[in-house]
């Protein structure tokens, strides 16, 4: 090392404690000593007091200047390139943007709209200029419209300009179930949703959102879900987006069975799922919650007791192990994205 | 001492290629290095500060002036402190927090080595490694599996401008 530097390890240290996660990572390559000091357990301590660990402040969700008696339910979405979003389903007037690696909040306010509503989220990235673009879709839950759809409204958020616009679409015969998240490349996002064509049954399929080409467009379902196939209530079926491809499990609401797993290349949402082989055996009600790309699944279980408790199937070596969640009684837990860590986790 | 006389004591402080300046006690005792110098009753002549040198010391000096003119108002002195930075280069913040940390004055320490990071935050690992003359003692086979490990983090890397 320099001799200026190499006599003054606290000033590197110093310096160090500074930077973003990302950039830490980063630069444990640039020397050993440089890795010795950042996977230091001393340096950890220093730099979680230093105020830089992940302390999400989540009171702008409860902040509203139409209704201040709402009722919270903050979701999460993403990561998407490091940034994830933080709104609320009912009528809040902003949503968060927090950078993983940065460790930085951006708050956008929300267009004032009148109605009664229902939110979802959904961002991405285009990919002409890597300009962050959120997707509102809100359902106007109080009025349902002529022949019984459910009014539709989205507004799309320009990263670069700061500003939202209205976005004509076609969605008003659809049913937003819930948002699935955005591919790795951020060029699409994903919702479940429920279509209602005038005069016949309800059927389940996966909306698409197009950040490159502004578009919305719907896939169905594997054949074994059509129509009908979901009001018999012995499966459920949970779709996760892994790398660039859409993911999807039906498990039986009883529990204790296999689950089946499907695939669908997301580029364009055409062609079929793929089946891929079942997982399990289960014992218990096993619910899955979160996918960590190709290696294998989050399940949430509940035991005979009716106690929660979550593990992790290894799709390859088909193993079930136990994961112990710190949280409080009443935290909900949402599975984001495994980085990596700065201290070695020893086993 | 000041406060008896009602005039202010001035301070000699000599760098380590020599160089003489004059400054105000009130403001030279933000550095604890040389406050304690003061209490012990070594300021009678010339301080010598062996790790600094002319430049650098003089630019710690504008600070030392700077920032204790301004009243205990903690906006104001970040922003003195943001305004002061601004338009140094790598090279002198190196030289500065190096400085800071030899004079031990904690405010311009934080800002430096805040403004460092912040410069450095989005850089290539040659770029730091020239920076901080840091030579590679890693093989390219440790290199590589290091790199493996947190790849995700070599994206978004800015282009290096220093060559």
């Amino acid at each position: 090392m320099n001799p200026r530097f190499s006599d003054n390890e606290d000033v590197v240290m110093e310096i160090l404690l500074r930077l973003p996660l990302k950039s830490l990572f980063r630069f444990k390559t640039v020397q050993k000593s440089w890795n010795t000091i950042i996977s230091m357990p001393i340096f950890a301590k220093l730099y979680v007091e230093s105020g830089r660990e992940l302390n999400l402040n989540s009171d702008f969700l409860h902040k509203s200047p139409i209704d201040s008696g709402e009722i919270c339910c903050p979701k999460i979405s993403g990561p998407v390139k490091d940034l994830i979003c933080i709104y609320n389903v009912y009528a809040t007037q902003r949503i968060a943007i927090f950078d993983l690696s940065a460790v930085k909040m951006e708050i956008i306010e929300l267009p004032i709209h009148t109605w009664h509503i229902l939110r979802s989220i959904g961002f991405g990235f285009n990919d002409r200029d890597n300009e962050l673009v959120v997707v509102q879709l809100l359902s106007c839950t109080g009025g349902i419209g002529s022949r019984g759809y459910i009014d539709k409204r989205v507004d799309l958020y320009f990263g670069n300009k700061k500003s939202w616009s209205k976005c004509k679409h076609h969605l008003d015969d659809l049913t937003i179930k819930k948002a699935i998240g955005t591919c790795k490349n951020g060029s699409f996002c994903f919702w479940l949703v429920e279509t209602q064509p005038y005069n016949s049954g309800r059927f389940m399929c996966v909306l698409s959102f197009d950040f490159n080409n502004r578009r919305f467009r719907k896939a169905r379902f594997p054949r074994l879900f059509y129509d009908g196939a979901l009001d018999g209530k012995k499966e459920k079926i949970k779709i996760f987006v892994n790398d660039n491809s859409l993911v999807l499990f039906s498990y039986p609401i009883l529990g204790g069975k296999l689950l089946g797993r499907w695939v669908l290349n997301v580029s364009g949402m055409i062609g079929e799922w793929t089946k891929l082989p079942s997982i399990g055996p289960f014992s218990q009600l096993s619910k899955p919650v979160a996918t960590w790309e190709n290696h294998g699944i989050f399940l949430k279980c509940i035991d005979r007791e009716g106690k929660t408790y979550f593990v992790f199937y290894d799709y390859a070596t088909r193993e079930i192990r136990n994961i112990e969640i710190p949280r409080k009684k009443h935290d909900r837990v949402k599975v984001v994205e495994y980085k990596g860590n700065l201290v070695s986790i020893r086993t | 001492m000041a406060a008896e006389t009602g005039t202010p004591t001035t301070l000699t402080l000599k760098s380590n290629d020599d160089e003489l300046f004059s400054v105000a006690e009130s403001a030279a005792i933000l550095s604890v290095t040389i406050r304690n110098m003061v209490e012990d009753g070594c300021a009678g002549g010339v301080i010598p500060l062996d790790n600094v040198d002319g430049k650098t010391l003089a630019s710690v000096i504008t600070y030392m002036n700077g920032i204790s003119a301004i009243p205990a108002d903690e906006e104001k002195k970040k922003s003195y402190r943001d305004k002061f930075l601004s338009d140094k280069d790598f090279e002198t913040l190196a030289d500065m927090v190096l400085a800071a940390n030899y004079l031990n004055m904690s405010c311009l320490m934080d800002a430096v080595s805040a403004k460092i990071a912040q410069v450095m935050e989005k850089k290539s690992v040659g770029w730091v490694r020239r920076k901080f003359g840091i030579e590679n003692d890693y093989t390219p086979e440790e290199e590589a599996a290091v790199k493996e490990e947190h790849k995700w983090t070599f994206e978004g890397v800015e282009t290096d401008d220093d060559n």
